[in-house]
């Protein structure tokens, strides 16, 4: 699959009359052929959501186009779930009926809710109901709810910052699980160095103001633990690249950015 | 209850028992134990303390069952319309006027509008509470809220059916601990219509009792309907606690 944003300008209003650009006259193109997992990373504040809410269609753009494999994104066919920040699971639900959550029985048999909660990594949790700080719990199960419309992309809008590294580490494997076994793509947006590197494919650094890519690094090696990374070569050249855009006119500096 | 409460509460009981039945049995401001008991003998069959209790705890707490029937009907159109110039300007301008306005002007005006009308108490109650409860389901600046939006309108489920089972739901714990906190004051505004309108409930044998001026019946009815007030509360905190147990 490849999604194509061209020419894309979004202004959103901030005040009555007033409107700032977040994005302007901007195109980037996300090839999923050879990778699953993409991830934007950009400043605090640069926009990242308003983009991700644009490719999933729940912003509508003031003009350029989202083209998905040669064809506009409303007639592609394919469907793209956006999973924001927080947590979205249902609290008063159980895990099961979370998943279950607006689906008729019939399009929904027994042994996909099975197979969705394995994927998920929640088998014998069926009937638990998570606390509400248990974010990472609440992840999966917004990712299994998900996974039941049989998705083409997801996008992540930075649901991981407050989950603790240890966690995430468990549900960057369970999202590389999910890929390896359905094909499904993920985007994810971040400002977090390390999480992009964790487990992306390639990682597209993005300025504050979207006018421009600034650079797409294509990670060979892949990491399982921040461990790996932290005491890993590559860590450096991926700091020393966004360092080597950091200037006047970049529209961002290097502390920006958090590991 | 908690044991060091009741313990508390038995102490201070003890303490007026001494003082008000052995030290000072007639004094003008608290009636000794004993003429509490009789008071309350008195209430139960002259007064049919019983029946207004009754009519009472009905007006008060039906008002809360109506305002949250109407919150949830209107939910879906105070979601659409609440970022809109007219929604703002009418809650500003026009809602958030009863706030300001001493409910007690406002219960007269409605008593002389309504004079034998029986729901009078519970319009004045109904008003004084929508006023209160009207900054409670602010949306605007709940961004978990928008984000369930967001990721159930991907997902391919109806707005309406996001906003009504979710995120009424989710503002749900909100609105009732809004409940728990003003219930009380409720009472007070349905004693003084009752007071006011002399026709049914506890606010109107207080007239009576005024009338009089019988302290100390006035003083039992005030324990007793604290005592209420206050087993009332508990029993809608475990209530919350398990109807709420996920807030």
């Amino acid at each position: 699959m490849i999604l194509t944003l061209s020419n894309i300008t979004k202004s959103i209003p901030i005040s009555a009359g007033i409107n700032k650009k977040v994005i302007d006259n901007f195109s980037i193109k996300f090839d999923f052929q050879n990778s699953n997992f993409i991830s934007i990373v950009a400043p605090f504040g640069s926009g990242k959501s308003t983009l991700l809410k644009i490719i999933s269609g729940l912003l509508t753009v003031d003009s350029g186009k989202i083209i998905v494999n040669g064809e506009n994104y409303t007639e592609s066919g394919k469907t793209f779930i956006y999973l924001p920040t927080n947590s979205i699971s249902i609290p008063w639900l159980s895990v099961e009926e979370n998943i279950r959550f607006e689906t008729k029985k019939d399009a929904l048999p027994e042994d996909k809710v099975k197979l969705i909660i394995s994927l998920i990594g929640l088998e014998g949790y069926e009937k638990h109901i998570p606390h509400k700080n248990s974010y990472g719990f609440r992840f999966r199960i917004s990712l299994g709810r998900a996974l039941v419309t049989n998705p083409d992309l997801i996008l992540l809008d930075e649901p991981f910052n407050i989950i603790d590294s240890v966690t995430k580490e468990e549900i960057f494997q369970v999202l590389k699980n999910v890929s390896r076994e359905t094909g499904i793509k993920f985007l994810l947006a971040t400002s977090n160095i390390l999480d992009a590197m964790l487990i992306s494919d390639e990682i597209i650094i993005l300025p504050k103001l979207k006018d421009e890519v600034k650079d797409s690094i294509k990670l060979v090696g892949k990491f399982s633990s921040y461990n790996e990374i932290i005491t890993s070569e590559d860590l450096i050249s991926v700091i020393k690249i966004i360092q080597s855009h950091t200037n006047e006119n970049s529209g961002f500096q290097l502390k920006e950015f958090s590991v | 209850m908690k044991l060091k409460s009741f313990k508390t509460i038995s102490i201070v009981a003890v303490i007026y028992l001494i003082l008000f039945e052995f030290i000072f049995p007639s004094n003008i401001f608290f009636p000794s134990v004993t003429v509490i008991w009789l008071s309350i003998i008195e209430l139960f069959e002259q007064y049919n303390f019983a029946q207004s209790l009754r009519s009472t705890i009905t007006a008060v707490y039906l008002t809360f069952f109506i305002h949250y029937f109407i919150t949830k009907i209107f939910f879906p159109f105070i979601i659409k319309y609440e970022s809109g110039s007219f929604y703002i300007s009418l809650k500003k301008n026009f809602l958030q006027f009863f706030f300001y306005t001493p409910f007690i002007l406002l219960a007269l005006i409605i008593i002389l509008w309504f004079p034998d009308f029986i729901f009078s108490k519970y319009i004045v109650a109904l008003v004084f509470l929508s006023s209160l409860c009207l900054n409670e389901l602010n949306l605007p600046n709940d961004k978990s809220l928008s984000e369930y939006f967001h990721f159930y309108t991907t997902i391919g489920i109806k707005k309406s059916k996001i906003v009504n089972k979710i995120i009424f739901t989710l503002k749900e714990p909100e609105l009732f601990q809004t409940y728990l906190k003003i219930h009380p004051l409720i009472w007070t505004v349905i004693l003084l219509v009752e007071f006011l309108q002399k026709k049914d409930g506890i606010g109107s044998i207080l007239k009576i009792v005024f009338k009089y001026q019988d302290v100390a019946l006035t003083f039992t009815v005030m324990i007793i309907t604290s005592l209420i007030l206050f087993l009332l509360h508990l029993g809608f905190r475990k209530l919350y606690n398990r109807i709420y147990f996920w807030s």
